[in-house]
């Protein structure tokens, strides 16, 4: 499996997890009507996931960079 | 304290703070009386020194719903700022209610109300009100000058930067600044505008502020938007989304800050080759650096005249002060004729009464207080502007707006058990990380939006307020402005 596979995969498990939650913080913050609220959560859900599934693999690179460059730093600094 | 008994408010202070409370509250029908010790309103924006100004984008510094006016020009020059502030309390009818030229001297509270004396023309008058609101800022008017030994040797000047009202007063001189934040930075390039020589003197280096990152994007789009706010050392309260990027994605956090101190010291050149051959980066990392006292957005050119050796800089300290110079730490002798110290401001709240001081339990870093306004121990005062914050217009807005809805019975505080403990966690959450400084205890800086986020939803409001198709997209990516609260003040 190729690392942007990977990193999609991870996406779609970190952004489903994420959605939920964008979904109860939007709707629980409204000051319109319920259905308009629900609409509004479920919509901002949508494009949390849809984020995270666009952007998870570039994530993941720089994360493993990351972890590398922060594990090593006693080193090089 | 029962706020809905309040009627009658002495506001102190004329500044940003002021008239924004004076607005909230006349908004709900309460009697204001603003006290003013200068002849103008204004505060901070009545009276500075040469070129002062706002150091953040115009759009950053107006009030929610009375926009600056179209033409004024970005990081706006401090007299704009004034009549702009004037024009406000005209427009909100204040400035009837401001006595100019009286210093509040004493301040006594306690839960059947307070006691105000001030001092207008040499008499002193006393007055009581429901509820004493301090819009005084951080700082007083008090320059700190700092102290270094053998002052009395030195033939020069020493003045504070707030002394520096033209460039004729530095024309033909040996000047050096001390100090790093951006009256520093303001200081020493007029000084290497208009004398012969321009020394800069500081013990640290911070990580500055770019105008433009990258010399394209305005920063308000790196700092202001709720992405950047979760990359944050997290806040004291802290959501679950936060927790699993400071967990499991701390390496992602801990590279994106590595990647804006790589753009920052190419962008500015802040390595030692620049013409002082000092180093100008900072030895703490930018995303705790950036909560310190010297915080700022230079001008670009400062960072260009260090570099082609126009400014002088000297990352030590002065030992003491030679006839005709300084001797400095690292050994180096500086001949000067003027030594400027934009070493900031002494704080001073002399004015309250001995029991209620000792109530808001004075530190080194400041007193804190629940929501940056009240303390429980102190009934019958509130501050309002004693938030050091990126969109200070908007926050000190919104801290009034929350006070006027407290008093309208709208926002329901805790039990003072309750609000001790959120101060106390305040209080261990930032002194565990945010750099020492005698204002720590206001500290908000790039944290401004969760507490806007605190306010709002103390006042029912919904804290998510980007609208339209794009609304999910823009609540990530968007810097957050006072425009888009405008809603909630013209409605009130």
């Amino acid at each position: 499996m190729t690392l942007a596979g990977v990193g999609t995969l991870l996406g779609a498990l970190f952004g489903l997890a994420h959605a939920v939650y964008v979904f109860g913080v939007v709707a629980s913050n409204g000051n319109t009507t319920a259905a308009t609220q629900q609409f509004t959560a479920i919509y901002a859900a949508a494009w949390t996931l849809l984020l995270w599934l666009l952007f998870a693999a570039c994530l993941l690179l720089f994360w493993l960079l990351g972890s590398v460059l922060y594990l090593s730093r006693s080193w090089w600094r | 304290m029962d706020y809905a008994r309040v009627q009658t408010v002495a506001i102190i202070g004329a500044g940003v703070a002021g008239l924004a409370t004076a607005r909230s509250l006349l908004a709900i029908g309460r009697q204001c009386t603003v006290f003013e010790r200068a002849s103008e309103l204004g505060g901070v924006w009545a009276d500075g020194y040469i070129n002062f100004g706002v150091q953040v984008q115009r759009e950053l510094y107006e009030f929610p719903d009375w926009p600056l006016p179209a033409g004024t020009p970005d990081f706006t020059p401090g007299p704009i700022i004034a009549r702009y502030l004037a024009d406000f309390a005209d427009h909100f009818a204040i400035t009837p209610r401001i006595r100019f030229d009286t210093e509040v001297v004493e301040v006594c509270t306690d839960e059947s109300g307070s006691r105000v004396t001030t001092l207008h023309d040499g008499r002193r008058e006393s007055m009581n009100f429901d509820l004493v609101v301090v819009c005084i800022g951080l700082y007083s008017n008090q320059p700190h000058i700092a102290e270094f030994p053998q002052r009395e040797r030195f033939a020069g000047e020493v003045m504070h930067n707030s002394s520096l009202k033209s460039a004729a007063q530095l024309a033909n001189k040996r000047v050096a600044v001390v100090g790093y934040g951006k009256s520093a930075t303001d200081a020493v390039l007029e000084a290497a505008s208009a004398a012969s020589a321009a020394h800069l003197i500081f013990r640290n280096a911070h990580w500055p502020i770019p105008q433009k990152l990258a010399g394209v994007l305005p920063f308000k789009w790196g700092l202001l938007q709720r992405l950047n706010l979760t990359l944050l050392p997290p806040y004291q309260y802290t959501t679950p989304v936060e927790k699993a990027v400071h967990g499991i994605g701390k390496p992602l956090v801990w590279i994106y800050w590595r990647l804006v101190e790589a753009l920052l010291y190419f962008q500015c050149q802040l390595g030692s080759r620049s013409g002082s051959r000092v180093s100008l980066v900072s030895s703490t990392p930018i995303e705790i650096d950036a909560f310190g006292e010297s915080t700022m957005v230079p001008r670009p050119e400062f960072f260009r005249r260090v570099r082609n050796g126009d400014i002088q800089a000297h990352r030590t300290s002065i030992e003491y002060y030679t006839e005709n110079g300084v001797q400095l730490a690292d050994g180096s002798l500086l001949e000067l004729d003027l030594v400027i110290m934009a070493t900031g401001w002494k704080t001073d709240f002399s004015f309250l009464a001995a029991d209620s001081w000792k109530a808001l339990e004075p530190a080194d870093d400041g007193f804190y207080l629940y929501r940056h306004v009240l303390h429980p121990a102190t009934p019958g005062l509130a501050f309002v502007g004693r938030a050091a914050s990126i969109s200070s217009v908007l926050t000190y807005c919104l801290q009034a707006h929350w006070l006027a809805r407290l008093i309208e019975g709208e926002v329901v505080l805790p039990d003072d058990a309750a609000m001790r403990a959120d101060i106390a966690q305040m209080k261990e959450w930032k002194r565990a990380w945010i750099p020492f400084s005698s204002s720590r205890s206001a500290r908000l800086i790039a944290h401004t939006q969760h507490y806007h986020d605190e306010l709002l939803r103390d006042m029912g409001i919904n804290p998510l307020r980007k609208r339209g198709w794009l609304g999910p997209l823009r609540e990530v990516f968007e810097p957050y402005l006072p425009s888009d609260y405008a809603d909630i003040f013209s409605t009130s």
